[in-house]
């Protein structure tokens, strides 16, 4: 698990660094992306903190991160394509609804200690659907650039796959958490995967728009 | 035994779903490159429609330069004429001489307007055909430009449609322009050939040249370029500093 951890961190790392190092080069869809990244990296070395230092456990750091992260998400995806009126009024009505149930979730129905918070959820909730608003966006007006040198298709499916497995990954969790250790195992690597599947799509999508490949 | 049960059911479950997210991607990828296909198909034809258009108008303004010229110039150039002629005998030796200077300029000028309104005049391809056309402009620019260019026309040359003809002599004179302007050449060769089925439309200057890796989208090339594309022809373009400049046109007939 601790190999794992590492690599995962060494990946989200070496996309931090990339994002940083190419920041003046990039769109500003993609700066907003890497203060995201930036976001998780600084989360995730708080959570082993927490940890390290013997608290309990590091679960209250999810429920602020989920909110942040849904404000983040809807910011670069409103500013990453020029949406219909229709879809820009869809995904801020989502990403608002999201907004809301994760502050009301964290405020007044799951305490700090839960896990995963349903605010996870909200955020993976409003990732899946802005993504697949994205990909039927994209659909209706194709660029002239090949897709696989396109930087939104990247991390729209970044975004698609980590969060529609970490969505159903969590659901798993809740449903066996409690029963079984091994599927708790198992889904941490499912979600392990899913971390590096994202992060790969990330850092791939900043080096496409630094060498401006924009859409 | 019912943990195990369960453990199977959530590894195939998540499983499926991973697999339906793959499948959702690639037949996403499908798609959008039969869209992008499509797409790239409707601009091309938009281009070409564009373009057409753009040739049609321009076709009509050089028309009506021609007509301009033919009418107007031409017949006041005709006018300046007959008045000269008429007081040249009233006028003293050295003022007869002048006229007389400036009439042979004046009949030099009144050829050349001839020249160049037929050259302007599309429809006059119709009347002479393609290699009456390039020789009467062969003529004017041996005139104008100081240049010597030879013609040669293969035996047997196919019939070419009335539209082709057009965009053939409009680019041959496209290349001549740029051999005036830019090549600084004295010698250029012309051949019209034809190995069936390509029909071969070349002219060669021995011009100062220009590197075609370092310059190869100069406006009148592109221009080039879109007019072949236009036609379904090849633009084979050879040059290189201080080697001449050449430039061929095929196309399959």
């Amino acid at each position: 698990m601790q190999t794992q951890f590492i690599i995962y961190l060494s990946l989200l790392g070496l996309t931090l660094l990339f994002g940083l190092v190419t920041l003046k080069r990039l769109t500003s869809p993609f700066r907003f992306l890497v203060l995201l990244i930036g976001y998780v990296f600084v989360t995730e070395l708080v959570d082993r903190i927490m940890v390290s230092l013997s608290w309990e456990n590091s679960f209250p750091v999810y429920h602020f991160s989920a909110i942040f992260l849904i404000l983040l998400t809807v910011v670069i995806y409103l500013k990453v394509m020029d949406f219909s009126p229709v879809s820009r009024r869809f995904i801020i009505a989502i990403s608002i609804g999201c907004g809301i149930l994760a502050i009301l979730n964290t405020l007044f129905h799951q305490n700090l200690d839960a896990f995963p918070t349903f605010s996870i959820a909200a955020h993976g909730f409003q990732s899946i659907v802005l993504a697949l608003i994205t990909f039927n966006e994209m659909i209706k007006a194709p660029a002239r650039i090949p897709l696989l040198k396109q930087p939104l298709f990247w991390l729209n499916c970044g975004t698609f796959i980590f969060y529609s497995s970490n969505f159903i990954g969590f659901i798993l969790y809740n449903e066996y958490y409690k029963l079984e250790g091994i599927t708790f195992t198992w889904i941490s690597y499912l979600n392990w995967i899913g971390n590096m599947v994202i992060y790969t799509c990330y850092l791939t999508a900043l080096y496409l728009n630094q060498k401006g490949s924009h859409e | 035994m019912s943990d195990k049960v369960d453990l199977i059911m959530a590894i195939a479950f998540s499983t499926i779903v991973m697999a339906t997210m793959a499948t959702f991607i690639i037949y996403f990828i499908i798609i959008y490159r039969k869209k992008q296909r499509a797409f790239e198909w409707e601009r091309e034809v938009f281009k070409q429609a564009l373009l057409k258009t753009e040739v049609e108008i321009k076709e009509q303004t050089l028309s009506d330069i021609s007509r301009e010229l033919h009418d107007n110039l031409g017949q006041m150039a005709s006018l300046i004429k007959i008045n000269l002629n008429l007081v040249l005998p009233r006028l003293s030796a050295e003022e007869g001489q002048k006229i007389s200077e400036s009439l042979d300029l004046l009949k030099q000028l009144i050829k050349d307007i001839k020249s160049l309104s037929v050259s302007l005049k599309g429809e006059n391809l119709a009347r002479f055909g393609l290699l009456k056309m390039i020789e009467k402009d062969i003529e004017r620019y041996e005139r104008a430009g100081g240049l010597k260019i030879n013609l040669s026309v293969a035996q047997t040359l196919p019939l070419l449609e009335p539209a082709i003809e057009v965009f053939l002599y409009r680019m041959s004179q496209e290349i001549f322009n740029n051999i005036l302007k830019h090549a600084n050449a004295s010698e250029v060769e012309v051949t019209v050939s034809f190995n069936s089925p390509v029909f071969r439309l070349g002219i060669s200057d021995n011009g100062k040249g220009f590197d075609s890796n370092l310059n190869p989208a100069g406006s009148g090339l592109v221009n080039l370029k879109e007019r072949c594309q236009m036609i379904g022809a090849r633009l084979d373009l050879k040059s290189g500093l201080n080697q001449g400049t050449t430039v061929a046109i095929e196309l399959n007939v």
